[in-house]
């Protein structure tokens, strides 16, 4: 009985979560005649025209080049300058470190709309307005208080002991992090990293406002300004959805397994 | 190998002192024992010798060179831990070949200077084997392998037997003793466990609030307790501390105690020297209970409302809420302080 409350509640939430991306997937494939109308519910035929239509009448390829190469810079960027942090705060125990981590959830707490004017104005004068760079910069910089406070947990995890016997057998500081405690919070980097990454591709406010061209534009913005002037064109932004949507899942299921054992971190035991 | 200097080191945490001037010097060779309550920030005296404390105030010295400020990696200083502190992703081999590798140690060398110190700590069969799939003494085991595989000029050991049961602890514990005498590496050992600190140590500190109170070899430490707190602590079970005042009929202690003011003086026996008879001489007590301990019994009484354990003496039938008589020899007594708790030399 137990069991079955169990299954029942998982398949509402699975059918909660899942219904917007199935009805996504059944638009995208649905001929352009059945598109405003309901019924039918299932497609009388499936047609492939929306996905063709996204990548012959717009450089969508680009946009998704765009996407990846944004969100990759970004996700190591945060997790490279973000793990040292962590390390830091987490076992060198520099004085005001308390302060500095309220800090750093403080930071994270700052609504983007708030940020979005300053940013265009400096993106301009650094000439970073529409450019990958410039998009790379401003998200590593919002991913960062998040992946600090995220790994400075898992750091906090492996024991002090282990810190000290690294550096007594011969480590510096930074020998010390790389080889024993980078190693032990890696699950930890992998969960940080995907969380990141998925933040970079999704986000959508900094990608319309600071880029201008297909240069620099990203996947949901293209989708954003897919719409014509005398139309929307539910079909295609279904099937850019998708397409957009397809390399998250993909890579969580890729580290579907480490991204656990990076949320159990804290039982690493010596 | 080296000496340890302490030149009046100073440590505190906020409100906690964990040394307060401390001085003291540790020969080369020594197997010397920090002996003190839980909590009272020995780790900490440890963690100042490998460099990641630093201290408020004084010298530390490791072969006769000031080492405040030098690196833990520059320190050739080796530990062990109560937590065993192994490198869980990596496996046993690499465990033990960690600080040989850092510092250049490659290829058939370091594989032969692996697999010798394996073969000596009985780990053969487990260079393969990650710290996870281990027992708790095999991992204490290529802990003290790891710590001495680069033969450091100091060895320091934070409580490696806490975690062990008690049959293991044993085990451990005359391995650590072998592996000392036959290498000969200073060694600066931290424990609460005052039997650990009897059966290991030249010489041991006994610490408290970050002085020492107490500085020598076991044996004097438990023949000559500089206080009471010494005398209570360093001996199992321990000392019976009882106001001088009790022993009014007692012509022996009395003639010990000559000139003092009985109300001044504490008198300690270890429940060894006491002996619980039916009848005879001696202090007149009440059986509160009786504590059998294989080849000794231990008998709890009262005396003029003082807790006391003594020894059951062989021919002796108590039973708990009876009459017994405890006697000791007056030589065996340690004469106390009343006031500063220090001990009475006479």
């Amino acid at each position: 009985m137990k069991r079955l409350g169990a299954w029942v509640g998982l398949a509402a939430v699975c059918a909660w979560s899942l219904a917007p991306f199935a009805w996504q997937l059944l638009t995208s494939v649905k001929p352009a005649a059945e598109l405003e109308a309901l019924p039918p519910l299932l497609p009388s035929a499936i047609t492939l025209a929306h996905y063709e239509a996204i990548f012959a009448g717009h450089p969508f390829a680009r946009l998704l080049a765009n996407s990846f190469a944004v969100s990759a810079l970004a996700t190591l960027l945060a997790l490279g300058f973000g793990s040292l942090a962590a390390f830091a705060l987490a076992k060198l125990r520099p004085p005001g470190r308390a302060v500095t981590l309220a800090a750093v959830v403080a930071l994270s707490m700052l609504p983007p709309v708030a940020t979005v004017s300053p940013l265009f104005l400096l993106a301009g004068a650094a000439g970073l307005r529409d450019t990958l760079a410039g998009l790379v910069l401003v998200y590593s910089g919002f991913a960062l208080p998040l992946a600090v406070w995220l790994m400075a947990q898992f750091f906090r995890g492996v024991p002090d002991e282990l810190y000290i016997a690294a550096r007594l057998d011969g480590c510096s500081a930074a020998g010390a992090f790389a080889k024993v405690m980078l190693p032990l919070a890696a699950p930890g980097l992998t969960a940080t990293g995907l969380l990141v990454f998925v933040f970079c591709w999704n986000e959508f406010l900094y990608a319309l406002t600071l880029t201008s061209s297909v240069a620099a534009r990203t996947v949901p913005v293209g989708i954003a300004l897919f719409p014509g002037i005398h139309e929307v064109p539910w079909g295609e932004i279904a099937a850019g959805s998708v397409v957009a949507t397809a390399p998250l899942v993909l890579l969580a299921i890729a580290f579907q397994r480490r991204v656990l054992a990076g949320l159990t971190a804290g039982a690493v035991k010596g | 190998m080296a000496s340890i200097a302490f030149e009046r080191v100073s440590k505190r945490f906020g409100p906690a002192v964990v040394a307060a001037g401390l001085s003291l010097e540790i020969a080369d060779g020594e197997f010397f024992v920090f002996l003190g309550p839980s909590g009272c920030g020995k780790s900490t005296l440890l963690h100042m010798l490998a460099g990641i404390e630093t201290p408020d105030e004084g010298t530390l010295r490791i072969g006769g060179a000031d080492v405040v400020g030098v690196p833990p990696q520059r320190r050739d200083i080796a530990m062990v831990f109560q937590s065993y502190a192994l490198y869980p992703h990596l496996d046993v081999f690499e465990n033990l070949a960690f600080p040989l590798r850092n510092r250049g140690l490659g290829g058939s060398a370091l594989r032969a200077e692996v697999t010798r110190m394996a073969a000596t700590l009985g780990l053969d069969g487990l260079l393969v084997k990650k710290p996870g799939e281990l027992s708790g003494g095999q991992r204490q085991r290529v802990a003290l392998g790891r710590a001495l595989i680069r033969r450091p000029v100091a060895f320091l050991m934070d409580e490696p037997l806490s975690n062990l049961d008690a049959a293991l602890r044993l085990e451990i514990r005359e391995e650590i003793k072998r592996v000392h005498q036959s290498h000969r590496i200073t060694t600066v050992y931290v424990t609460h466990d005052q039997e650990e600190a009897m059966a290991l140590a030249d010489r041991i500190a006994v610490l408290r609030e970050g002085r020492i109170v107490q500085c020598d070899a076991p044996e004097a430490i438990h023949a000559r307790p500089a206080d009471t707190f010494v005398a209570r602590f360093v001996g199992t079970p321990p000392m019976n501390l009882v106001p001088a005042a009790l022993f009014a009929r007692d012509a022996a202690l009395l003639a010990r105690l000559e000139g003092r003011d009985r109300g001044s003086v504490t008198v300690g026996v270890r429940p060894h020297d006491l002996e619980a008879r039916t009848q005879g001489n001696g202090l007149e007590a009440r059986v509160v209970l009786l504590e059998p301990a294989g080849s000794i019994t231990w008998v709890v009484a009262e005396v003029g409302g003082v807790r006391l354990k003594a020894r059951l003496a062989a021919d002796a039938r108590l039973t708990p809420g009876g009459a017994a008589r405890l006697a000791f020899r007056a030589e065996a007594a340690h004469l106390f302080d009343a006031t500063s708790r220090r001990r009475i030399e006479r």
